[in-house]
């Protein structure tokens, strides 16, 4: 995964300033969105599991998995829509997917301390977290970027043939000429 | 005078008794005047215990009697002929039976809800005036004295029940919710004393008209604040809610929604499942509140994709 970014990031530093495009702009707006989002969420987490939970656990034993599952679908959701959005992989999105890939791990900790001692161990409740799957995200979105690329050199290498065998001619065509 | 309480027609007694020039001036005569006629208005004429008759000519009189005070104060002396009236036509619409039968008890305050509003008022007077978040020492004696009201308002212990704990609701919302005691006395009140009464058979209709919108009104209050916690409790007053809730979920059962039928597990079976809805009532505010937080925090992210 590590290794993944770093060449995602070397990548990236090879293409920079290619891609000033406003909907870029957008975008990166966006990234920044969701990165200081996944941070409110776990804000609010921490503030459900340390001063509600201990109160409503009174009524419910397992409060804070429901806040939990709670705040992970509201986060899957814009997260959903972002993904759905994302054409090309940056440094970004990346991050963003990272960052929500740890939220996640945050999210389920919280549920698993809360409902181990629960009868059936949170067994139904985990079922209402679908996970985020960023790593196969990040996999689909590596392997369309080596697609294009791959594409993108095929069409130079084949222009390049193209203008070489022009230039040839040209140059036989002056040859002739003189 | 050996008269029993329930048998004295307070508003008209002083307008019989006190004469214009016991007070400052005839301005002020007349507004006392037009509030004991609308009293009056209010028990035989608005909301009487036992439905009126339309052609009842009685009550004509008597709303004619009212009208004309709206411009000037009636004449309440001796050998006046409307006072003459208006005793006539008040007694004889308070001492109205439902079946004809005589009675021994006078219907003046007694109609719904009239009666409460007063009952109500009377209650209140158990909170310390210098300190309205405070119940005085003599609580019990108070409410004693209180309870001589039963029959001429046609409130019984079940009525009484409630009153009592809507009053300290009530005290709790307007004195800004500073004494959370009052929150959980309301809650004991309901837990014990509500719920029982609740559950017998025999309720009359007033009781149970009373019983589900004061409840419905705590209850609405209370999930206000439930499905947002996140917005209304902050770091100091988080153990609010742990008097809160329970006034929620005790309004909730004695509603009646203490069982929710589910069908859940027990679909493919063809039963239904019945499961105990404290925990789930929990669960609804714990995702609603989360959502309605996390819709918050959001909002930046919502208009950059708008």
């Amino acid at each position: 995964m590590s290794l993944m970014f770093i060449l995602v990031c070397r990548l990236q530093i090879i293409e920079t300033g290619s891609y000033k495009s406003t909907s870029l702009q957008v975008k990166d707006e966006a990234s920044e969105a969701l990165l200081q989002l996944a941070k409110e969420v776990e804000d609010l987490a921490l503030r459900e599991r340390e001063s509600f939970s201990p109160i409503l656990k009174k009524w419910n034993p397992i409060v804070a998995s429901v806040a939990a599952v709670t705040l992970h679908q509201c986060y899957g959701a814009v997260l959903k829509q972002y993904i759905a959005g994302i054409s090309t992989l940056n440094n970004e999105t990346v991050a963003v997917l990272q960052i929500a890939g740890k939220l996640e791990k945050f999210l389920v900790q919280m549920l698993v301390e809360d409902s181990a001692d629960c009868e059936d161990g949170g067994k139904t409740i985990v079922r209402e977290m679908i996970p985020y799957e960023v790593d196969s995200v990040i996999l689909k979105l590596m392997k369309q970027w080596f697609v294009e690329r791959l594409d993108r050199a095929k069409d130079c290498l084949s222009r390049a043939k193209d203008s070489e065998v022009s230039f040839f001619n040209l140059f036989a065509e002056m040859k002739y000429s003189i | 005078m050996g008269r029993r309480a329930e048998t004295i027609i307070l508003p008209l007694e002083l307008l019989r008794h006190l004469k214009p020039s016991e007070f400052n001036d005839s301005q002020e005569y007349h507004l006392w005047q037009r509030r004991q006629l609308k009293i009056l208005e209010a028990g035989l004429l608005l909301h009487p215990s036992i439905p009126l008759d339309k052609s009842n000519s009685y009550a004509m009189r008597l709303r004619e009697i009212i009208h004309a005070s709206e411009t000037k104060p009636i004449d309440t002396g001796k050998n006046s002929d409307t006072m003459r009236t208006l005793c006539n036509s008040v007694v004889s619409l308070s001492w109205r039976s439902a079946n004809g039968t005589p009675t021994d008890v006078c219907h003046w305050a007694d109609g719904f809800p009239l009666n409460i509003h007063i009952y109500i008022s009377l209650l209140q007077s158990i909170f310390d005036f210098r300190d309205e978040t405070l119940v005085l020492d003599e609580v019990d004696e108070l409410v004693e004295l209180i309870k001589k009201t039963w029959s001429a308002l046609g409130i019984n212990r079940p009525i009484h029940n409630l009153c009592f704990a809507w009053v300290l609701f009530q005290q709790y919302v307007l004195t800004s919710q500073v004494e959370p005691d009052l929150l959980y006395a309301t809650h004991a009140m309901l837990s014990t004393e509500v719920a029982n009464d609740a559950k017998k058979p025999d309720r009359e209709a007033m009781y149970v008209k009373l019983l589900s919108s004061m409840l419905a009104s705590m209850q609405g209050w209370a999930e206000r604040r439930l499905l947002h916690y996140h917005d209304y409790f902050q770091r100091g007053d988080v153990f609010l809610i742990e008097n809160l809730l329970p006034l929620a979920l005790s309004a909730s059962k004695i509603l009646g929604e203490d069982v929710t039928i589910t069908e859940g597990a027990g679909k493919d079976k063809g039963d239904t499942q019945i499961v105990d809805s404290s925990g789930d009532r929990v669960d609804h505010y714990i995702r609603a509140s989360v959502k309605k937080a996390f819709a918050k925090v959001s909002i930046s992210f919502c208009r950059l994709f708008a």
